[in-house]
């Protein structure tokens, strides 16, 4: 047990050195992106095309396998940008503060896509574009962080510099997140009675539940394949004066 | 076969509010992937036109 | 200063330091006063002079200017201290330099947000707002500006020498649990609602963010001395 746990660590620090990443990114990059590719176009094809349709909101709820995955994740991303902010808070380690740059960008696309596609499915349901429910109002918000996010780090010239300021905002933000989906839950029953919810019908049935789970991990599994391919990118811009870049990249 | 097809992209007339979430979907992700792969050709491009 | 001097004792020195200076710089105390004024005039100018439409939305409008001009005004709170080496001192003195930071954050807000608070119950009589509510939107400015001058702070330290609509942009989104707090202070109040459970969050906010967002600023201040 002892041995497993030290060799896990001894694996973490390794990774936690630009060149070792690189070197882990690009051979396994195919492997992440074969990986994300089966199990995303799985999940999609199974819930676009092959799930009962719902006797309520008829074909329309099959959005339902874009917008929540994307909600979900552009949740999940913050959360790992907030402990990645603290890693690279605590222990300086430089790869933390590069995931964050580079997870900032995926994280404001997927929040993009559940604002854009949940206003769709709005429209076809409620009839209107927006409606100031807490859940949207909420969500919105979460895109204004990750965009002061994305704003602060690229005004800043030196990259470990900004890494640092961009990881104080994060872990900020992971304690102000909670608080501002509470607040705006309290400010939506009070400002308006709650007529439209997202929530599902509780009674799912499991052959439209199970498409969304495989949505779900295949969203992750993209999530990852984008994130060390955007990771490599960071690393090389980052690191293009180093001797191992120059060696490597450039064939010195 | 083309008939199941059909109902599948009309999907009871829903079917473009559908597809067009799919659409952003593909878009967004797309141009997420393409802009660090840019970037990797322009340093790339930089670093051997330099020296 | 010997070391009987306690932590406190510096605490109370940069806090009279910081208010003798705004005092001898009116500027610092008029802009936000005259800014605060300048936004409150625009909402029924752009909204029309209909006095039911304005009483009910005078809260929000009241808040909503409150928060940008305190955010407006803890814009340039370390530039002069950063730029005169006074920061460094801090930074070179064996004191815990959060709470000087929380001194200067202070002495913003008696300097700004006092005055805010005092132009807000002017602009309540303009916006026809409720005359029995007035206890509420004194108390929950009160709190909320303190919570503004603490994140705004953060705000200017890590946009120092960068430009201000950084800085609101950082900021901003984390002032929404204020404002939502302030404005259902407001709305309970209204409505003749018991709002001491709001009240009690939004000290329970302050509470927590005094030192955790102090903490913080100092953090980034201390990214511009690499």
């Amino acid at each position: 047990m002892n041995r497993v746990w030290s060799r896990i660590k001894n694996w973490l620090i390794a990774m936690g050195s630009p060149p070792h990443f690189y070197r882990w990114a690009t051979s396994s990059l195919p492997w992440l992106a074969g990986l994300a590719v089966i199990v995303f176009c799985a999940g999609l094809i199974w819930g676009l095309g092959f799930s009962p349709t719902d006797y309520k909101q008829g074909d329309v709820y099959r959005i339902i396998y874009i917008h929540v995955p994307s909600a979900i994740l552009a949740e999940s991303i913050y959360i790992f940008m907030a402990i990645s902010g603290f890693i690279s808070m605590v222990w300086r380690a430089k790869i933390a503060g590069m995931l964050i740059n580079s997870a900032a960008p995926l994280g404001a696309g997927f929040t993009l896509i559940a604002l854009l596609t949940g206003s769709i499915w709005g429209k076809t349901t409620w009839g209107t574009w927006w409606v100031w429910d807490a859940r949207l109002t909420s969500t919105l918000i979460m895109f204004f962080l990750y965009a002061a996010i994305i704003g602060l780090h690229s005004s800043i010239e030196n990259k470990t510099k900004g890494d640092r300021a961009v990881s104080i905002l994060a872990v900020l933000g992971v304690v102000i997140v909670p608080i501002i989906k509470k607040s705006v839950d309290w400010w939506q029953t009070l400002h308006q009675p709650s007529t439209f919810t997202l929530t599902s019908s509780p009674s799912m049935s499991p052959d439209m539940y199970l498409p969304l789970l495989v949505c779900v991990l295949g969203f992750y599994c993209l999530f990852i394949f984008m994130l060390t391919n955007g990771l490599r990118a960071e690393i090389i811009s980052r690191e293009r004066d180093k001797s191992w870049v120059k060696k490597q990249f450039f064939k010195y | 076969m083309l008939d199941s097809l059909q109902i599948l992209f009309i999907m009871d007339g829903k079917g473009p509010y559908v597809w067009s979430c799919l659409l952003i979907l593909i878009i967004i992700i797309t141009i997420n992937i393409i802009i660090p792969v840019v970037r990797l050709k322009r340093i790339y491009r930089e670093g051997t036109l330099e020296e | 200063m010997t070391n009987r001097d306690s932590t406190l004792d510096w605490f109370m020195l940069v806090l009279r330091r910081d208010l003798t200076l705004s005092f001898r710089r009116s500027a610092t105390y008029i802009t936000p006063l005259i800014f605060f004024l300048i936004v409150v005039t625009f909402f029924p100018l752009a909204l029309g002079p209909s006095q039911s439409l304005l009483s009910s939305m005078a809260a929000g409008i009241i808040w909503i200017s409150a928060l940008l001009s305190s955010l407006l005004a803890v814009e340039g709170i370390f530039s002069e201290d950063f730029r005169d080496g006074t920061l460094d001192q801090y930074f070179v003195s064996s004191e815990p330099v959060f709470v000087l930071i929380f001194a200067k954050v202070l002495c913003h807000w008696l300097v700004c947000g006092a005055p805010i608070i005092l132009a807000s119950v002017l602009s309540s009589v303009f916006l026809y707002l409720p005359s029995g509510v007035l206890f509420a939107l004194i108390i929950s400015l009160l709190l909320g500006t303190l919570f503004m001058s603490l994140l705004g702070a953060l705000g200017a330290a890590l946009s120092l020498g960068r430009s201000a609509i950084l800085s609101a942009i950082i900021v901003l989104p984390f002032s929404i649990p204020t404002l939502l707090m302030g404005t259902a202070i407001m709305s309970a109040a209204i409505n003749q609602q018991d709002y001491s459970g709001f009240i009690s969050i939004m000290g329970a906010m302050l509470a927590i963010g005094i030192p955790g967002l102090c903490l913080l600023t100092v953090e980034a201040i201390l990214l511009n001395y690499e």
